[in-house]
């Protein structure tokens, strides 16, 4: 067994937070007892803490965690910008930040001074630099634009050079930090093709920083997890991404679920007072008591799986008995854009008149939508609505119940369209 | 938290440069890397602190529309201004200096001291300017504030090489100016320094920006640029001596216009040496926690 090539003892990092930066810097110079004269209060934050792994050379591992987990902190103290508190990092190698690219760039500069400056931040000078020119020109595609100052590129065109130039050397420890988010989706995943193909080649070690599941799933085999500032799993990607997708979407639900609790909890006009509260509102004749969608695991969810039966459970309630209800669930996009509406009489069910407490169930075998967030309005008509007239109402619930729409082994990369289309293939021959 | 570099042998026999990072011992460090490091630093990375200067230094060329005209004449409108006012409106004479020859003495000290409040001025924003460079590996930030101090010298030098051509026309030229290399490298190391200190306190206190430009405007009116220091009646000499840049530009007009040994070398060589120790001190205490307010 070689040496790791990263390996990180039981760091941690802790954050003394001042009211002002000033006193930081002062508590940094030594001057730790001038605050305590003066009374200055600080407050400890523990940003990361006990964490310990190891990275084997030739290593691809993924972090992911978020925002505020502490996955930046425990980069910044791999590359060495943060001291860690207590533990001990250990980097075996050259090893390069990824975090940005176009370091150095001048708008001012040709394409191929930028390159020597990109360069000569990486510390490539003289002639390893002009040897290195040719293949970032060839990968970057611009070699027609190369002695053009780069205040004419495009925006494509200059992370393209940028990015170019910025992998042109590969380290033997490569942190890459989100920068394949930036720029246009084609860009991203061109560039993540280039960083698996050269880091394959060369037997890099790489640690992929990234909330993006997908891109970690493409880029590595190991994945580690930080939550809350310390290792939450470490294992082979697929089955830490699993668990990692199985709480973002736990949390997704209670945020959900909260946020539909607030506009439920905003005061409602007594029935039969015809509210004309614009999200909700109707004769009162019946009231919609609740609304909720079920699926193979909970009766309650916020979040439902493409391609997967579930079902959709309104209480409804009517003081007096009223004929031929018409039910309605009708699921909006986030642009505005109506993406399904089930309509049902009550006639078509078997229920011409309801009265007292009833449950209409929409009964999905297996759902055709996409994945993506959707917003549903639940109604009680008294006729069939046409197209352009809204009928009269019993009530009105419009746009209130969120809802989401998952795939079920997590993120794709693969785009499959708002309706999931059920199909069959063929080829043929001739 | 100095890198401990040792090595760690690899499987294929590549060895690796083993780099730790560990929670520091808080308090006394070892000595050697006060006086040691500041150089190493600038050392190690000397072929990179040149280049990515130079690059500076096109920037700002290829941002101009006169470009490389610029660097001749920034000291030439500067020493034109100090002329005509002391020249003509004031009407300044000293027994040891003709017209011409005073007007080679304000150049001996004015160009220093555009080097020096080019450095200040554009270095101790340095650091906040490129606080993307915090993270990248490759480059160390304390070259930052370096790479600004390097790349101001372009004034300099073509300021040198005019006063140093005008001397050699008069016949003024002493073999005194030998020592100029030696300027060079004290006023270097003051310089970054100074630049050390105020970049890495300018992350905390963004005011110090403001502070530094009026600082630098004092600074070049009790400096003795348009004036020997002879000339300062007795009482106030001594007040002179509490300005470091009266060390360094008594020796450049020693070393240039006067031709004589420099008398101030001693006290600009301590100055220079103790300002470039406390400004690393400072700058590498602060650097841990930058990444923080950048």
């Amino acid at each position: 067994m070689s040496d790791p090539a990263l390996e990180l003892h039981d760091v941690g990092k802790r954050f003394r937070l001042f009211s002002r930066p000033g006193l930081r810097a002062i508590d940094a110079l030594g001057g730790g007892w001038l605050l305590r004269g003066m009374g200055a209060t600080s407050r400890e934050l523990w940003a990361a803490r006990h964490i310990s792994f190891r990275v084997e050379r030739g290593e691809r591992v993924g972090l992911i965690g978020r925002n505020g987990a502490g996955k930046s902190t425990t980069l910044k103290m791999i590359i060495g910008t943060l001291t860690p508190t207590e533990g001990r990092v250990e980097v075996r190698g050259r090893i390069q930040a990824l975090m940005e690219i176009g370091t150095g760039f001048h708008p001012e500069f040709t394409g191929r001074q930028n390159i020597q400056a990109a360069l000569s931040y990486q510390g490539i000078t003289g002639r390893d630099a002009h040897a290195l020119e040719p293949e970032i020109i060839d990968f970057s595609e611009l070699a027609e634009f190369i002695d053009q100052p780069v205040k004419t590129y495009s925006a494509g065109m200059y992370a393209r050079l940028a990015f170019s130039a910025a992998t042109a050397v590969i380290p033997d420890v490569l942190v890459i930090d989100e920068i394949l988010g930036a720029g246009d989706a084609y860009f991203a995943g061109k560039c993540l093709d280039r960083m698996r193909d050269l880091t394959e080649r060369s037997g890099t070690t790489v640690l992929f920083v990234s909330h993006d599941a997908s891109a970690v799933q493409v880029l590595c085999q190991r994945c580690i997890w930080i939550e809350r500032g310390t290792v939450k799993e470490d294992g082979p990607t697929l089955s830490v991404l699993k668990s990692y997708a199985t709480q973002v979407r736990r949390d997704e639900e209670a945020r959900l679920r909260a946020r539909d609790a607030r506009a439920a909890g905003e005061p409602r006009e007594s029935p039969g007072s015809l509210p004309r509260d614009t999200s909700n509102y109707g004769s009162g004749a019946c009231t919609i008591e609740s609304v909720e969608l079920e699926d193979a695991d909970s009766s309650d969810a916020k979040i439902v799986l493409a391609d997967r039966p579930c079902r959709v459970k309104v209480r409804v309630f009517a003081p007096s008995p009223i004929s031929n209800p018409v039910f309605v669930f009708c699921a909006y996009l986030p642009s505005g854009l109506c993406a399904m509406q089930l309509v049902v009489a009550g006639e078509e069910c078997g229920a011409p008149e309801i009265s007292g407490s009833n449950r209409v169930e929409f009964v999905i075998d297996r759902l055709v939508l996409g994945a993506g967030e959707y917003v549903a309005s639940v109604a009680v008509f008294e006729r069939m609505p046409r197209l352009g007239a809204e009928p009269r109402a019993y009530h009105v619930m419009d746009r209130s119940f969120h809802f989401k729409v998952e795939d079920e082994a997590g993120p794709a990369r693969v785009e499959r369209g708002v309706c999931r289309q059920p199909f069959r293939a063929e080829v043929h021959a001739g | 938290m100095d890198p401990v570099r040792s090595a760690g042998a690899s499987a294929d026999g590549r060895r690796l440069p083993l780099k730790t990072m560990a929670a520091a011992p808080s308090g006394i460090r070892g000595w050697h890397s006060i006086f040691f490091e500041p150089f190493a630093v600038l050392l190690r990375h000397r072929r990179m602190l040149f280049r990515t200067s130079l690059a500076d230094v096109r920037a700002r060329i290829a941002a101009s529309a006169l470009g490389w005209i610029w660097i001749g004449l920034y000291p030439l409108l500067f020493l034109g201004a100090y002329a005509l006012v002391y020249l003509y409106v004031f009407q300044v004479r000293f027994p040891a200096y003709g017209g011409r020859d005073y007007v080679v003495l304000i150049f001996c000290g004015l160009v220093p001291f555009l080097w020096f409040s080019e450095s200040l001025a554009v270095g101790t924003g340095s650091v906040v300017a490129n606080g993307n460079l915090i993270k990248n590996t490759l480059f160390p930030i304390e070259l930052v504030p370096a790479k600004s101090v390097l790349a101001a010298q372009a004034t300099f030098a073509v300021g040198i090489v005019m006063v140093v051509g005008a001397l050699a026309a008069t016949g003024k030229l002493s073999a005194w100016v030998t020592l100029l290399p030696l300027l060079w490298f004290f006023q270097f190391l003051l310089t970054v320094g100074v630049v050390w200190a105020t970049s890495s306190l300018c992350v905390f206190v963004r005011d110090l920006q403001q502070i530094i430009g009026v600082c630098l405007l004092l600074l070049m009116m009790v400096s003795p640029i348009a004036f020997p220091a002879e000339a300062v009646p007795e009482n106030l000499r001594g007040w002179m001596g509490l300005n470091p840049l009266y060390y360094l530009i008594t020796c450049y007009q020693d070393v240039l216009i006067n031709g004589r040994q420099p008398a101030n070398l001693l006290p600009l060589g301590i100055i220079s040496f103790a300002a470039f120790f406390v400004g690393h001190a400072i700058f590498s205490r602060l650097k841990g926690v930058f990444a923080d307010y950048v």
